[in-house]
């Protein structure tokens, strides 16, 4: 029988990235088992549960890099070393690097996170890997240097300008695929960015599979809090493959409210009321209700 | 020799076959995701329970997976009775199978204003929510007195413009509450909604469900279901009843249908087994008919009480 009760994590280490973006370091009774992409429910007793992207997995270890973005991420980012919390998963399907040889990797924001995963998990087991990261400014440009170790070459973007091109996450990731033949991208950021990335990058590699972040309550299947446009984006996703999304216009345009009424973008003017917890989940390692945006280029590991 | 027939008759309602997506799963009113329910086999959906005014559930964590079984309490979360109209004709509009709408509320009055919202978007019938074991003055709780629950469902049929209404109820002995809910106007029966529940942490020491209680679903509570069908179809041969709880397979439907289920509920299962379930479960009962010499599925129903 396969279980996902929750399992004791210790807090090892906090590190902060960027205003409001920590990544944690946890150690847990036994490995998750995940794939890149897959999440975790993070559970804080008496505050709430959040889903929150593996961004890796070593032995005992996870790690989670976590936007502040409700009560729960909010409480995380308050916890120290020593602290516990409590995950169930992995949950959901993450990336698939089966038959692929070189791989694009194309993320914005807190989104970077299940991307980091994926591109150790791709280098370590011979997929030659670039990837194209987009960030609103250098302040908030986060994991470069993890994505450098893990990559043959890093294109990094800001909106402003402040660090590598300037321009988003799919500028970068056109430019890289100027040069290029990909067997197969891999995207993770804000929807606005994942819908132009589907226009914009779709065609250009035989597999083309997309991160979401949604509202999550069950995370098993069930509720269908999370759908969008037929999937769900807790067990069929949350890595969609391109194909599935072709043509879906809840994309970037609809979100539900916590009562499953439609409604515009969480967090911007559209929303209806205060965030809470579930909208936004950190899924794409914590994409969100930010309007984070991706930036222009210039090549920052060779 | 023909194939044998999975068609069956619930309350008038032509089943191509006898399964059924039980309430509050993929429990949105997104014509998307119920087609795929639909695509997967089903022969008719039961909508999310919608109540007269949105309601946002409970706070996460609102579910746990024990293996055996699922333990939740979302809080029936659903946009509330005049946005879930809006919705339910879309639905309605884009399904070729019955769409049945859940319902529910804690008096009479509710359950009047709901359905009367909702009938105008083409529901082929209701189903009233009488056994959801987590919130108060909800569900179950409705069955605590016994006057405003034949009001309630009366209401309910009142204003159901003809359409069948079935009534939801919580395991155990109900045989009493079934009984006034038929006296009251209703059509048939669906028996069970989840077994209270809870799961306590014990890492944490708490209780894991933010709402504490909650229901618990899947194969566990089988047998109960099956036993709670068996009861109210020795009490009441001739009412439609669905049976819900822990059905995944052919071989599970084929049971509650021989307890006496006209057709089954199947919830948990769609995410256990995934939601082309209904389909596995079709085939599996057609094959089950063919090598057993049956020429027609609805020859099952009840057949366990004519020994």
């Amino acid at each position: 029988m396969i279980r996902s009760v929750h399992v004791p994590a210790e807090i090892l280490e906090v590190e902060p990235l960027a205003p409001d973006i920590s990544s944690f370091r946890l150690a847990l009774p036994s490995g998750l088992g995940s794939s890149p992409g897959q999440f975790v429910m993070v559970w804080v007793p008496g505050v709430g549960e959040a889903p929150i992207s593996v961004a890796w997995e070593e032995g005992r270890e996870v790690g989670l890099v976590v936007a502040r973005r409700g009560s729960v991420t909010s409480a995380l980012h308050s916890s120290s070393p020593g602290d516990r919390v409590h995950l169930r998963g992995p949950l959901g399907r993450g990336f698939s690097l089966a038959g692929v040889g070189r791989a694009l990797l194309v993320c914005g924001g807190y989104g970077c996170a299940p991307l980091l995963g994926l591109a150790r998990r791709a280098s370590g087991s011979g997929v030659e890997v670039d990837a194209a990261l987009g960030f609103r400014s250098a302040e908030l440009a986060i994991l470069v240097g993890e994505f450098g170790a893990a990559s043959s070459s890093v294109l990094l973007a800001t909106d402003d300008g402040s660090a590598g091109i300037r321009g988003t996450a799919v500028d970068a990731a056109e430019r890289m695929l100027r040069g290029r033949r990909y067997d197969a991208i891999y995207a993770s950021g804000p929807e606005p960015m994942l819908v132009e990335a589907l226009r914009r990058l779709r065609g250009a590699a035989p597999r083309f599979q997309l991160s979401l972040e949604r509202l999550i309550r069950c995370g098993l299947g069930l509720c269908g809090a999370c759908e969008v446009c037929g999937w769900r984006v807790c067990s069929d996703g949350p890595v969609l493959d391109a194909r599935m999304l072709v043509g879906c216009p809840d994309l970037g345009v609809t979100w539900r409210d916590r009562t499953g009424r439609p409604t515009g973008r969480p967090g911007l003017g559209g929303g209806r009321g205060e965030e809470r917890e579930e909208r936004g989940k950190g899924i794409g390692g914590g994409k969100g209700g930010e309007g984070v945006r991706m930036g222009g280029g210039r090549e920052v590991i060779p | 020799m023909t194939a044998p027939s999975l068609e069956v008759d619930l309350a008038g309602l032509r089943l191509r076959n006898p399964t059924i997506l039980a309430s509050g799963v993929l429990g949105v009113l997104s014509p998307a995701l119920l087609s795929r329910a639909q695509e997967g086999g089903a022969a008719a959906v039961v909508t999310k329970t919608v109540t007269p005014e949105p309601r946002e559930g409970y706070d996460n964590p609102v579910a746990v997976d024990l293996g055996f079984g699922y333990v939740n309490a979302m809080g029936i979360p659903n946009p509330g009775a005049e946005e879930a109209a809006r919705e339910l004709a879309g639905v309605v509009g884009s399904l070729r199978i019955p769409v049945i709408a859940g319902v529910g509320g804690s008096s009479a009055r509710d359950l009047g204003e709901v359905v009367s919202a909702l009938v105008g978007a083409g529901p082929d019938a209701f189903e009233v929510n009488a056994s959801c074991p987590h919130v108060r003055g909800m569900g179950a709780s409705l069955l605590d007195d016994p006057r405003e629950f034949s009001d309630a469902v009366s209401a309910a049929a009142g204003a159901a413009g003809g359409r069948p209404v079935f009534v939801k109820l919580p395991p155990g002995d109900q045989v009493e509450a079934a009984g006034r809910a038929l006296d009251a106007g209703a059509s048939g029966l669906t028996a069970v909604n989840t077994v209270r529940a809870m799961v306590i942490d014990v890492y944490a020491r708490v209780p894991v469900l933010s709402a504490g209680f909650g229901g618990l679903s899947g194969p566990a509570i089988r047998p109960a279901a099956v036993a709670a069908v068996y009861s109210l179809s020795e009490a009441y041969p001739d009412v439609p009843l669905v049976g819900v709880g822990g059905v995944e397979t052919w071989r599970d439907a084929a049971e509650m249908m021989l307890a006496g289920a006209s057709a089954v509920g199947v919830g948990s299962a769609v995410a256990r087994r995934g939601i082309g379930v209904f389909g596995e479960i079709a085939r599996g009962l057609a094959a089950y008919l063919e090598s057993e010499g049956f020429s027609s599925v609805s020859e099952l129903v009840g057949a366990a009480h004519r020994r």
